[in-house]
């Protein structure tokens, strides 16, 4: 629209004032901010200079006639230098003169002129000039392919070919800007310049690049929150299934953990530790702006960038909706205007167990079992010669194996002048290492963009993938029907087959309710297969004022049935009911509706960038259970031909999240930066009476190295200090916690025979005042960046307390329930320092060098009011009760139990500490506190070497400090059950004198004289968790050759790469980061049951071969 | 005007949004869909949860009503040894129990303040219900039956630990959770008023045979009333409302209830709803609502369970029976059976592990019996019956100083299983012949340890130190008067402050 009051129809005119009055609101605003003022008054003006700035000439102006100027800084920040000759001459005049050819106009008010940005459709439209130019490294000086090249201002761009060159028609003046993955992006003025060429720097102190924050971007250099970014460039060099594992070792204050080896398990993941102690403790994930609680949706393949938001001030405008926890922010992969471009990665690997346990043979067991029934007094029974040379089996040998991996991974991309698309496919199938076991998935995405006209953007964005899973039982023991315990228990004697040669697997020989492994593996088929989708819709409208308005409809799908079923032709306990089958499904649905208002602009050296917006999500969840026996034919799986059912269930529940947020980022000059956010969540999952929470954060940057003073320190390429507080919010796991509920499935038959339904009270009462548990946290850190950014540091210190945890807490009796879910008084505090130093060792041609390290050390304390109960956790399947104590002073995952002193050589039994001094061992008085499983500290260590045509990369990472109950070495050294052990039991106390730390053999669970049992739960299996692992090391080789160039392949890439090739530990077990409690409740009672390893499926070390094509 | 436009279209979005949100507001209230919420508002809600509170009391949970009200009441006093192989129902059994850790007296505890919320609930919510599906006679008859079902656990906690909690509403009406205690004679006058209440609100039948005798009703009301003011000592009361029980053959004034002409058919699962069952708990095989206890109590062959079963006759209970000559009740109350190869260890203590080659096991409730664990018995257990209010009416008027109309009584209970009239006539006399006759009649009802209280404190510690085992040696009890109740429960001195422990423990 034209730049003109005066000719407004008059319907409009109201408007207009409003306009007006709201304009010249901010145009005061900054005169006083310039102070600037009419001083003199001429009418003529008089102006002759060459190649002088637009600026300049309008002080000329203003000195000449008086005339006030109001102008936006960053309308000038555009115009070029011009030569101006006026001579007696209008104000008026002058001015069309100077800002002729400029992307400005103007408009007298009286005595004063305002000067703005003309708009886009109003702008003199330059020529468009066809710009051409190369793109390459500027180190090696090797041509860049795929590097991204797009004017200023537009969304879409082109990319460079396989010889680095690119061709972009831009208008004349325009500013190009060039990124490309790892390299510092540039801007560059194409002024009459038609031939452009770009040499990119490498990523190391990127001042510039572009962080994925919430609900927008932010350059690096603005930025004064924890954030950091995830290097993703070694996915494509690994099977990495999930997104947890291309996080691993790399982000400090990031701890992931691999509590099970099976292909496709969850990881945990920390972020600056442990926060809740029945509510969540992961990360809420982000994908492409939806929220996501956990990213199974995803194939790593496909994922841009990963940012994790750590402290408050960058994860609250999340809110409550498990921001505490951290966020991972995840962007999938989008097109770019250009040649379609296809990324092709694939490979084939294999995997192996990492370690056997040693385990006793047929005569030594014998000999072991016939002391342990002499001990405890029993008749003395002997195992006949015949029986134990029937069979010599290590069970591990039968039911590991070596398990192949392949995967292949397509990418497409591509776009032209309106619109870029970004299509993937990937297939992955990994065998477990435990026979049977396998994961497959098929994976597709869909990323659109579309820029509709120059106001209204348009995009969609999809991801879809199905998996097929196959499990097997671990984290039980063996008469439970874990395949992992079993395989260490079953005598080595036991036969595979039952004996009476009915086919049927076999159990251990002493025992008919303890399966041998293969009875677990074979006895039943456990497939689960899964849908997830994730998608969102948005669309963009440009706004006048700076404004953008966005608004996002995301959903997230997963729908999934499982079916199991024991075939009667295998187990006795099959056979017995005629075959067993169950059907489970589940569906789980959540919307997100995302509403923005983004202002972003620039007034000389203030630069503003605000938002404002809404959310509603909703989750439905809907799952079904049927269970049945008894089929005609072995081969007929479907329970509608079972002759007897005992399951059938569904159930349902939803719940929903309403939010209201705003951020203002200021910065001025550059130097100060400021960030307030407000964030206000209502939610269902909270007490009827206490459903909003506010949740406010602020932080500061100040770039010491622009200040002036810092100009001459030339080692210093920058340097920012930055410090935050902020709240954030979690939920409770809890659906209903607010409401007293009548259970259904309480019927009576008032006649004996005639059901009817009822319903009765639940053991928990509702609270309609239970509110979020709540999140303080400062942050303070520093960014440095020295010697040419050779050298990066980034180091920050957080302090973070908890409060208002939510637990269900123990009623009194006479009210009839039992636990009320409630804020507790007290808090957790994670108190942590955390760093990564990268570097450019060495920067050479044609050798490169890059590593990076981080640290973090956390620690983690739970305070209690006085007099408050501890919570015993932790609890080991029959074998000792519970392991784990929560409780004030105490880290949480602290290991509770008596301290082992010893073997008396006298009577064989463990010397179990008085910790309370009372003359004697009193069961339960004389425990204590015995380590935690959070370490002291966790390091990774990121290497990449290039040298000429060779890539390596090599990860290391570990944790220092932190303990783990070795649950599974309980079993396997106890000596008090019919069941094979580890060799460790050869050093047993036998006889008086022996001196050991290996108590008798004794049968039974029963306590010696001291009252404690020998196996009881103690230092004894409690062990250090330290460890350091060889993540992954790969070498690649990248061909260059103008002939493959010719076929349009413009990278080819073999790389052989090693995973968890070694681990150096103290521990004893399978593998230090091996957790089974995680595996129990679905990953709520993480925060409380950490570090226990008792028959979980072991992790898994391998290799894999690979091409990453680019054509 | 292209600006405007695009003005109004992000005005009109943001309003859109903004005023979506704000208009659904229930969009935040989403309330469980697999289970009711505690604030019902239908008759059919409230139907339900009425089913749900008698079905908690026999539900396969569900101990107390089935098996643990024998622990109390023969267990503990001389009819029953532990048996089995749980120390704290050895505990009971040897009065050594501790307020921590006792498994029946803390789960019975908990277990009958769940019944009583149960009760609460109904009692909270059904006069707020405005369904007209709700007739007001409906209203007050569902109100009654919680009450009466309130007050009948009330009047078991009472007697067992004392002066209790009252708790009279969900906490969600009154969320005062930490209560003192209050004296035993507030807990009982709180029973007799809802007891009242419910008289006056229940009426004498349902509409089926069959509810009359499971449903709380008029009769039964005024039966469990007329022990209630016994245990009081209200003996005046006790005997009025033992009239309105009792049918005119025993001075009463009801014509519903009879006592049955074979004894052993009150036990032998085949005649529910007979006429001598005042209330009683229904059990369906296979469902939820079996008996699952009496798998612990009945004999291993007659479960076909070879473990060492739990609450076994004393040797002093047999020797009654048998210097009775009570061959009837002796033969439905307690089934020999031999302990043979099959079992590797069932003998329960102090019976001695091969001296007898045959056991005596409770034989008087869950006779059918279906073989498997996870089945449980589908026979009814009888909680009031009427032979219990003839002898009390016998214990009342002897009391009240009419020894002579009270022996009639005793005697007609008597001739039912082919005995002889008692022959003494003083009111000592009578008293002591009363106290015996219930406890042949009434064993493993879970009477006899109130019926002994009732008659003497003193004579009970007496008594009970004097129990000797099958040699004839003193089974050294050492009980004394703290021991007549129980501990309240270590968990909830814990978890309330305002708990006052009982004397002694």
């Amino acid at each position: 629209m034209k730049f003109n009051f005066m000719v407004v129809p008059v319907k409009r005119r109201h408007l207009f004032k409003y306009l007006l009055a709201m304009k010249l609101t901010a145009v005061i605003m900054f005169t006083f901010l310039l102070n600037v003022s009419a001083k003199t008054f001429s009418q003529t003006i008089n102006i002759h200079q060459s190649n002088v700035s637009v600026e300049k000439i309008l002080k000329l102006i203003k000195k000449q006639s008086g005339y006030n100027y109001l102008y936006e800084v960053t309308a000038t920040a555009r115009t070029s230098k011009i030569d101006i000759d006026v001579t007696n001459s209008s104000v008026e005049n002058a001015l069309d003169k100077c800002f002729k050819d400029q992307p400005l106009t103007y408009k007298i008010f009286q005595k004063t002129v305002v000067v703005k940005a003309r708009d886009n459709e109003e702008m003199q439209q330059p020529a468009d000039i066809t710009v051409k130019g190369k793109i390459t490294d500027k180190a090696s000086g090797e041509p860049l392919a795929g590097a991204s090249v797009r004017v200023k201002g537009n969304s879409s761009g082109v990319a460079t070919d396989a010889s680095g060159n690119y061709s972009i028609t831009a208008p004349d003046n325009a500013i190009l800007e060039v990124s490309y993955v790892g390299y510092l992006s540039v801007e560059v003025p194409v002024s009459k310049n038609q031939n452009v060429n770009i040499a990119l720097e490498t990523k190391g102190g990127n001042l510039n690049e572009v962080v994925v924050i919430g609900y927008g971007s932010q350059k690096k250099k603005d930025i004064t929150s924890a954030i950091s970014v995830v290097d993703m460039s070694d996915v494509k060099e690994r099977p990495v299934l999930s997104v947890a594992e291309s996080i691993a070792g790399k982000v400090p204050g990031t701890q992931v953990l691999q509590p099970s080896g099976k292909p496709g398990a969850d990881l945990t993941v920390f972020v600056r530790g442990v926060a809740s102690l029945s509510g969540n403790t992961q990360p809420l994930y982000v994908i492409d702006g939806v929220v996501a609680y956990d990213t199974r949706s995803i194939d790593p393949n496909n994922i841009e960038s990963i940012s994790i938001l750590k402290d408050a001030a960058a994860a609250g405008i999340y809110g409550a909706a498990g921001s505490t926890n951290g966020v991972v922010l995840i962007t999938t992969k989008k097109g770019s205007k250009g040649k379609t471009r296809v990324d092709l990665n694939m490979y084939a690997g294999d995997q192996q167990i990492t370690k056997k346990l040693p385990l006793l043979n047929s005569r030594q067991l014998a000999d072991l079992l016939t002391q342990e029934e002499v001990n405890a007094g029993n008749t003395v029974f002997s195992i006949p010669d015949s029986t134990i040379s029937a069979n010599d089996n290590n069970w591990q040998d039968l039911i590991y194996r070596k398990a192949p991996t392949t995967g292949i991974n397509a990418n497409f991309s591509g776009g032209g002048d309106k619109g870029t698309y970004n299509f993937s496919v990937g297939y992955v199938d990994q065998d477990g290492i435990v026979i049977t076991s396998n994961y497959k998935r098929y994976s597709t995405g869909l990323n659109l963009e579309q820029q509709m006209n120059n106001w209204l953007s348009a995009g969609a964005h999809i991801n879809y993938n199905r998996t097929n899973y196959a499990d097997i039982y671990d984290n039980q023991r063996a008469n439970y029907g874990g395949v992992v315990l079993s395989a260490l228990t079953t005598p080595p004697f036991s036969s595979i087959y039952n004996p009476n040669g009915d086919g049927t697997y076999g159990y251990n020989s002493f025992s008919q309710g303890w399966p041998n492994p293969l009875a677990d593996i074979y006895g039943q088929n456990n497939q689960t297969v899964a849908n997830n989708i994730l998608g969102e819709g948005h669309l963009q409208i440009k706004l006048p004022f700076h404004l953008s308005y966005r608004s996002q409809f995301g959903i997230t799908l997963e729908n999934a049935y499982n079916t199991v079923f024991q075939d009667p032709r295998l187990t006795d306990g099959a056979k017995s009911l005629g075959g067993i089958a169950s059907y489970n499904t589940s569906e789980n649905f959540r919307y997100i509706w995302d509403n923005t208002l983004t202002y972003d602009q620039h007034f000389g050296k203030h630069a503003i960038n605000a938002i404002i917006g809404t959310s509603a999500s909703k989750q439905q969840d809907q799952s079904s259970a049927q269970s049945g026996y008894g089929f005609p034919s072995p081969d007929i799986h479907e329970l509608s031909a079972a002759s007897n059912y005992t399951t059938n269930q569904t159930f349902q529940d939803e719940w929903t999240l309403e939010s209201y947020f705003a951020r203002v980022n200021y910065s001025y000059d550059d130097k100060y930066l400021l960030t307030a956010t407000v964030r206000r969540d209502g939610s269902s999952k909270l007490g009827i009476s206490n459903q909003w929470g506010n949740f406010p954060a602020f932080s500061a940057g100040w770039r010491v190295s622009s200040e002036d003073f810092m100009k001459s320190v030339t080692a210093i390429n920058d340097l920012k200090l930055r410090v935050g507080w902020g709240a954030t919010g979690n939920l409770p796991a809890d659906l209903y916690p607010s409401y007293s509920q009548l259970s259904t499935g309480n019927n009576y038959a008032y006649d004996g025979t005639t059901i009817v339904s009822g319903t009765a009270p639940s053991s928990q009462a509702g609270n309609p005042h239970l509110r979020w548990e709540e999140t303080k946290q400062f942050n303070t850190g520093v960014d440095i960046s020295l010697f040419n950014s050779l050298l990066n540091v980034t180091a920050d210190y957080y302090i973070k307390r908890t409060r208002g945890l939510i637990l269900p807490v123990q009623q009194p009796i006479s009210t009839g329930v039992s636990t009320v879910e409630e804020n507790l008084p007290g808090y957790i505090q994670n108190k942590g320092f955390e760093f990564v130093i990268s570097a450019n060792i060495i920067r050479k041609t044609n050798i490169s060098w890059t590593a990076s390290y981080n640290m973090s050390f956390n620690r983690n304390i739970a305070e209690f009011p006085a007099g408050t109960s501890p919570i015993y956790t932790g609890y080991i399947q029959d074998i000792g009760g519970n392991a784990g104590i929560v409780k004030t002073g105490l880290p949480l995952g602290s290991f509770y139990g008596y301290v082992d002193d010893g073997v008396n050589p006298q009577t064989g039994n463990i010397n179990f500490r008085d910790i309370n001094h009372d003359g004697k061992i009193t069961p339960d008085a004389d425990r204590t506190y015995l380590g935690s499983a959070l370490p002291k500290f966790t390091f990774g260590f990121n290497n990449q070497f290039s040298i000429y045509n060779f890539d390596v990369d090599v990860l290391l990472d570990g944790v220092y400090g932190n303990k783990i109950f070795d649950a599974t070495r309980m079993e396997m050294e106890a000596m008090t059950e019919l069941v094979n052990q580890t060799t460790a039991v050869l050093n047993r106390w036998q006889k008086p004198g022996d001196i050991t730390n290996v108590p008798k053999a004794v049968y039974g669970n029963s306590a010696p004289a001291n009252a404690v049992p020998n196996y009881s739960i103690s230092s004894r299996w409690v062990e250090s968790g330290s460890y350091l692992k060889a993540r992954q090391i790969t070498l690649a080789y990248n061909f260059k050759s103008k002939w493959l160039e010719n076929l349009g392949i413009t990278k080819l890439r073999p790389y052989f790469s090693l995973q968890n090739l070694f681990t150096i530990t103290g521990y004893k077990g399978y593998s230090p980061e091996l957790n089974a409690t995680s595996n129990y409740g679905g990953g709520s009672n993480v925060a409380t049951q950490m570090g226990f390893d008792h028959g979980t499926y072991p992790e898994a070390k391998g290799f894999t071969f690979g091409i990453n094509a680019t054509l | 005007m292209k600006t405007l436009k695009k003005y109004f279209i992000a005005l009109a979005a943001i309003a859109v949004t903004g005023g979506i949100y704000s208009c659904k507001k229930s969009f935040l209230n989403q309330v469980p869909k697999n289970s009711l919420i505690a604030n019902f508002s239908t008759a059919s809600d409230a139907e339900g949860a009425l089913n749900g509170a008698y079905s908690l009391m026999a539900n396969s949970g569900a101990h107390y009503y089935d098996w643990d009200y024998i622990i109390d009441g023969d267990v503990r006093a001389d009819n029953c040894y532990s048996g089995g192989s749980a120390p704290d129902i050895d505990g009971v059994d040897q009065f050594t129990s501790v307020p921590t850790d006792n498994q029946p007296i803390t789960e019975d505890y908990v277990e009958l303040y769940q019944e009583i919320n149960a009760a609460n609930i109904l009692i909270d919510n059904v006069p707020n219900i405005k369904d007209p599906a709700l007739t007001d006679t409906r209203k007050a008859q569902i109100i009654g039956e919680a009450k009466f079902l309130r007050a009948y656990h009330y009047s078991h906690l009472v007697r067992n630990y004392g002066g209790v909690v009252l708790q009279l509403h969900t906490i969600t009406v009154d969320p005062d959770v930490n209560k003192a205690r209050s004296t035993a004679a507030d807990v009982y006058a709180q029973v007799e008023k809802d007891l009242l209440d419910a008289e006056a609100a229940l009426p004498a039948t349902f509409g089926t045979t069959a509810e009359s005798h499971s449903r709380a009703t008029k009769g039964a009301a005024e039966a469990v009333l007329a022990k209630v003011y016994a245990q009081e000592g209200k003996y005046q009361q006790c005997l009025d409302y033992c009239n309105k029980v009792l049918p005119a053959t025993f001075g009463g004034t009801n014509a519903l209830y009879a006592l049955l002409p074979n004894y052993d058919w009150c036990f032998d699962g085949q005649h529910r709803f007979n006429s001598e069952s005042i209330f009683e708990l229904e059990h369906t095989e296979g469902t939820v609502t079996h008996g699952y206890a009496q798998g612990l109590i009945l004999s291993p062959q007659v479960t076909d369970q070879y473990f060492t079963k739990f609450v076994v006759p004393t040797h002093d209970l047999v020797k009654a029976f048998k210097a009775a000559g009570d061959n009837i009740r002796y033969k439905s109350s307690i089934f020999w059976e031999y302990n043979g190869p099959k079992s590797a260890n069932p003998t329960p203590s102090p019976y001695p592990y091969g001296a007898n080659d045959t056991i005596p096991y409770v034989w008087k409730a869950g006779r059918t019996w279906p073989g498997s664990w996870s089945g449980g018995s589908s026979d009814p257990i009888t909680l009031v019956r009427l032979a219990d209010i003839v002898l009390l009416k016998a214990e009342a008027l002897n009391v009240l100083g009419q020894t002579a109309a009270a022996i009639p009584l005793v005697n007609a209970i008597r001739a039912r299983v082919s005995l002889a009239p008692i022959t003494v006539t003083s009111q000592a006399d009578v008293a002591l012949a009363i106290l015996n006759e219930r406890r042949l009649e009434l064993a493993f009802e879970g009477e006899r340890w109130y019926d002994l209280l009732r008659y003497s404190t003193q004579y009970t510690i007496t008594l009970m130190n004097s129990q000797v085992d099958g040699s004839g040696k003193n089974l050294n009890y050492n009980m004394d008067a703290h021991r007549l109740i129980y501990p309240i429960p270590q968990a909830d001195m814990d978890n309330n402050p305002k708990l006052v422990q009982n004397p002694g423990y």
